[in-house]
């Protein structure tokens, strides 16, 4: 099973107390939400970054949270915005050196089987941030557009524009390697 | 039959959960955990020691202005003694929400921007507390958003509310965090609870 399912799996019950909530919810899902960091920013060892500042805000806004049954949705919200903070405050580096960051392949190329698959996801890395954003939460959590569009903060309109030019440049891209 | 799109999707979905998968596989729980905790333990004495320090200031504060007053003549504390309860910044000042705020508002110029208004909260989700809000005269103070990081006493937004013929203007006065891109020189009208809303 590689998707995440949209509400916390496995925790049907949170312990009462902060510290073994947050400890739960981090033994449970830390796995998890390093998989989507992944995918979302070029490295391991940022989307490690990018979980643990996610779960040290959950951790410090426990007593905030009207909802605590929904910390699975916060913790995976702030993995999305944590990971479009970390890309917007690269985008100046990345603008030097993006041909170079685009094309090389990642350490983790080696797992795909195929040409296709590692040039489908060099394709993915290449794209603009808010295409690769959409394709991943719409192929990889399998959210409704509804859903990314909260969850992105833009509108429904502006996800199904990024998703469609997202897969015509990965299918064009596709397409020239066979 | 399918298209070259939808090719391109199943590859991508495959792709996406090998990557994830590999990613999971590759990071150690167990170890991130700890530090997360060292962390933690590490802020709490830094959240503790910052009460303390309040508090303290706090004290002496109003010793001051007592003695200044000429109110206290009992027997003066000889120091401060911090207490442990005491933390984090204060709350920015102001009241609930008055009922006449409080409710769902959609804009009325983008459908999808919807808004609702707690007594003490506010949400732009639909399943969650999108931070905390108060009003202070005709300024509406927003803050502890869950999608800014930026913990009091940073991230504190204020707008000057209208509520005019049953519509709600707000125009911006300050807002560090990315909710402006909803609010600022926004007007909203009322709206019915959207399917899904808590």
């Amino acid at each position: 099973m590689g998707g995440l399912p949209a509400e916390s799996p496995g925790l049907s019950v949170l312990p009462r107390d902060r510290e073994a909530a947050v400890s739960a919810l981090y033994v449970a899902h830390h796995g998890s939400l390093v998989g989507l960091a992944r995918l979302l920013v070029d490295d391991l060892a940022t989307a490690e970054d990018v979980v643990q500042d996610a779960f040290a805000a959950l951790y410090r806004r426990w007593p905030f949270l009207r909802d605590r049954d929904a910390a699975y949705g916060y913790l995976r919200r702030s993995v999305v915005n944590g990971a479009n903070s970390h890309l917007r405050r690269l985008r100046t580096f990345r603008s030097a050196v993006s041909e170079r960051i685009a094309t090389a392949p990642s350490p983790e190329t080696n797992v795909l089987a195929d040409e296709q698959q590692a040039a489908l996801w060099a394709g993915l890395r290449a794209l603009p941030r808010r295409q690769r954003q959409v394709l991943v939460l719409r192929y990889y959590l399998e959210l409704s557009e509804a859903e990314i569009a909260t969850t992105l903060g833009i509108s429904r309109g502006s996800v199904k524009q990024h998703a469609s030019r997202g897969l015509d440049a990965l299918t064009g891209r596709m397409e020239a390697v066979r | 039959m399918t298209g070259p799109a939808d090719r391109t999707a199943a590859l991508l979905t495959e792709v996406l959960r090998t990557q994830a998968n590999a990613a999971r596989a590759a990071t150690d729980t167990d170890r991130r955990l700890q530090e997360f905790r060292v962390a933690r333990d590490r802020g709490r004495r830094v959240a503790w020691v910052a009460g303390a320090v309040a508090m303290a200031g706090l004290l002496a504060a109003v010793f001051a202005v007592v003695t200044l007053l000429g109110v206290g003549r009992q027997p003066q504390p000889t120091s401060p003694v911090p207490h442990a309860t005491v933390s984090g910044p204060p709350t920015p000042a102001g009241r609930p929400l008055p009922t006449a705020l409080q409710g769902f508002w959609v804009s009325v110029r983008d459908a999808q921007n919807i808004l609702q208004l707690k007594a003490t909260s506010y949400d732009f989700g639909g399943f969650h507390t999108s931070g905390q809000a108060l009003v202070n005269g005709d300024q509406l103070v927003l803050f502890e958003s869950l999608q800014c990081d930026a913990p009091l006493p940073d991230g504190v937004g204020r707008y000057d509310w209208r509520l005019v013929g049953g519509r709600l203007s707000l125009r911006m006065l300050s807002d560090p965090c990315g909710r402006k891109g909803n609010l600022a020189g926004v007007t909203f009208v009322r709206t019915t609870q959207p399917p899904g809303w808590q």
